[in-house]
């Protein structure tokens, strides 16, 4: 995960703060129960049951996410072993892996770990069996909740491994149930912080323009802003001078665009997207693998940092 | 004896947000909250411990995965992915097919997930440390490392590291520890007849 220079200052911050990379240093004792170049497990101290242990990458990673996919592999792996081993020295009949990914899913420490629970029938943790409450009451909510879910998470394994996940074809895009306004700095952030998106706007502005209006994804994020200004300004941030001409083209076709009917725009949107296509064709290899995956592809990182980013500002916050 | 999770994955009205060869992840009609899935194996495996490291992988990459779709997909505030592994509840409990379920979680939905911390003074937790760390080289041999002896010296140092003050009581203690451990050994393998459906 790419992090803005602001963004790895705060992680630098909250590393300096952070208890568990202190117990990895040595400066805070913990009961050790094994340690490896990359993982350290230790005891809970407010344990759930006995011989509750924390499964902690040494790397500080606020949440999943942010770890690279080798070290996941590896730390999967040795989860299985953890709950065997939870299960075989505290002698129980199962155990419970618990990940809680942020405050409100109860992480008290931004230091991403895993929870392993040797578990017995009296132990009195049924919280942590799953409620019997009925979630499908609504069967039209349900449905395109399950919609919805299906694509994103399509669109997310394919953005993880760059392969498309078997089963069924590419329906129509996923839509944010919750579309969040966001502001024009934070855009510039976005920008900044993905660097293919960043190339883009440095070495073809305007093309990035229309893109940004037209996208179907791109233009929920872009809807309202000025884009002109938003790439004028990180096109000053990089040291490059605006071009005003193509600006005042911008804001003309934005006009337009607004008057147009959908089903007129959504036309126009894919021989756009063509046309922009096309021009980038003949751009860096890097680039073109990513406009070949479709603009669809761009959208999607661009939430994706943009969730990143949310999830940043509550755990620094 | 029919399994709840395996019905489900064979019923063509079950809401399948996922599925691949070995994995099918179910948008969850009864649960915590509304958006939960429950990621299941597609074989009705109960035990962690005989996927292999492949299918681990696969597992709970795949629940990553799901994690991140439904962070994006609900914009909830933050997940869990939770995996209750084994027979915990008693065999009259039919539940123990592999799952983990994915729960996206808001300050405000009252759910409550965290444990109550048992109350343990410090020689007990000793006592539980070097129940684990006496099994601990286990996640060694598994990578093929069979280096018992290293692992059990080193074990040693960690061991005198971490107790300074508590010297003596180790030495009491010492014999009576491995008693009970023999015995557990024995119990240990008589629960785990008891997980033999």
């Amino acid at each position: 995960m790419q992090l803005s220079p602001e963004q790895q200052k705060m992680l630098e911050e909250q590393k300096a703060n952070c208890p568990f990379c202190k117990i990895i240093a040595g400066e805070i004792p913990a009961r050790k129960v094994y340690e490896n170049e990359q993982f350290l497990i230790v005891l809970d101290i407010n344990p759930a049951t006995e011989g509750h242990m924390l499964v902690v990458p040494k790397e500080h990673y606020p949440i999943l996410p942010f770890m690279p996919m080798d070290a996941q592999k590896k730390l999967f792996v040795m989860l299985r072993d953890v709950m065997e081993l939870a299960q075989h020295a505290m002698v129980t009949r199962g155990s419970t892996l618990f990940i809680a990914n942020g405050q409100a899913a109860g992480q008290n420490v931004n230091h991403f770990m895993v929870h392993v629970i040797p578990r017995d029938k009296n132990d009195g943790l049924y919280e942590l069996h799953s409620k019997q409450e009925d979630l499908a009451s609504d069967a039209e909510e349900f449905k395109k909740l399950g919609g919805t879910l299906k694509n994103t998470i399509r669109t997310v394994i394919q953005r993880a491994t760059g392969k498309a996940p078997p089963g069924a074809p590419p329906g129509v895009q996923p839509q944010l149930t919750q579309p969040r306004e966001v502001s024009e700095d934070e855009l510039i952030n976005i920008i900044e912080i993905n660097k293919p998106l960043l190339d883009l706007v440095l070495q073809q502005p305007e093309a990035f323009k229309k893109v940004a209006l037209q996208h179907p994804q791109l233009k929920d994020l872009f809807k309202g802003k000025e884009v002109g200004k938003i790439v004028d300004k990180v096109l000053e941030k990089h040291g490059k001078t605006k071009q005003k001409e193509g600006d005042k083209k911008e804001e003309k076709h934005e006009k337009k665009q607004k008057k147009d009917g959908k089903e007129d725009k959504e036309k126009e949107v894919e021989a756009e997207f063509e046309e922009v296509k096309d021009a980038l064709e003949g751009d860096q290899e890097e680039e073109k693998e990513t406009k070949e995956e479709g603009g669809k592809e761009e959208g999607k990182k661009n939430e994706k940092k943009d969730a990143s980013l949310d999830d940043i500002a509550k755990l620094f916050g | 004896m029919t399994c709840k999770a395996c019905e489900w994955i064979e019923n063509k009205e079950t809401l399948k947000v996922y599925e691949d060869d070995a994995i099918v992840a179910v948008l969850a009609s009864k649960g915590w909250v509304k958006g939960q899935v429950d990621v299941f194996t597609k074989k009705h495996e109960m035990e962690i411990t005989k996927l292999d490291d492949e299918g681990m992988v696969h597992f709970l990459q795949t629940s990553a995965h799901v994690a991140s779709a439904v962070f994006e997909a609900l914009g909830p505030q933050g997940t869990n992915v939770i995996i209750n592994e084994g027979n915990i509840l008693g065999e009259e409990n039919n539940d123990n097919h592999l799952c983990a379920h994915i729960v996206p979680r808001k300050f405000d939905d009252n759910l409550n997930l965290m444990w109550k911390p048992k109350t343990m003074d410090d020689e007990e937790k000793d006592k539980v440390l070097e129940k684990l760390k006496d099994k601990a080289f286990s996640l060694d041999q598994k990578k093929g490392k069979k280096e018992e002896k290293g692992e059990k010296q080193e074990g040693k140092d960690v061991v005198q590291k971490d107790e300074h003050g508590h010297e003596k009581k180790d030495g009491k203690e010492g014999g009576h520890e491995t008693h009970e451990q023999k015995g557990e050994k024995v119990d240990y393998r008589l629960k785990h007849l008891m997980r033999i459906p």
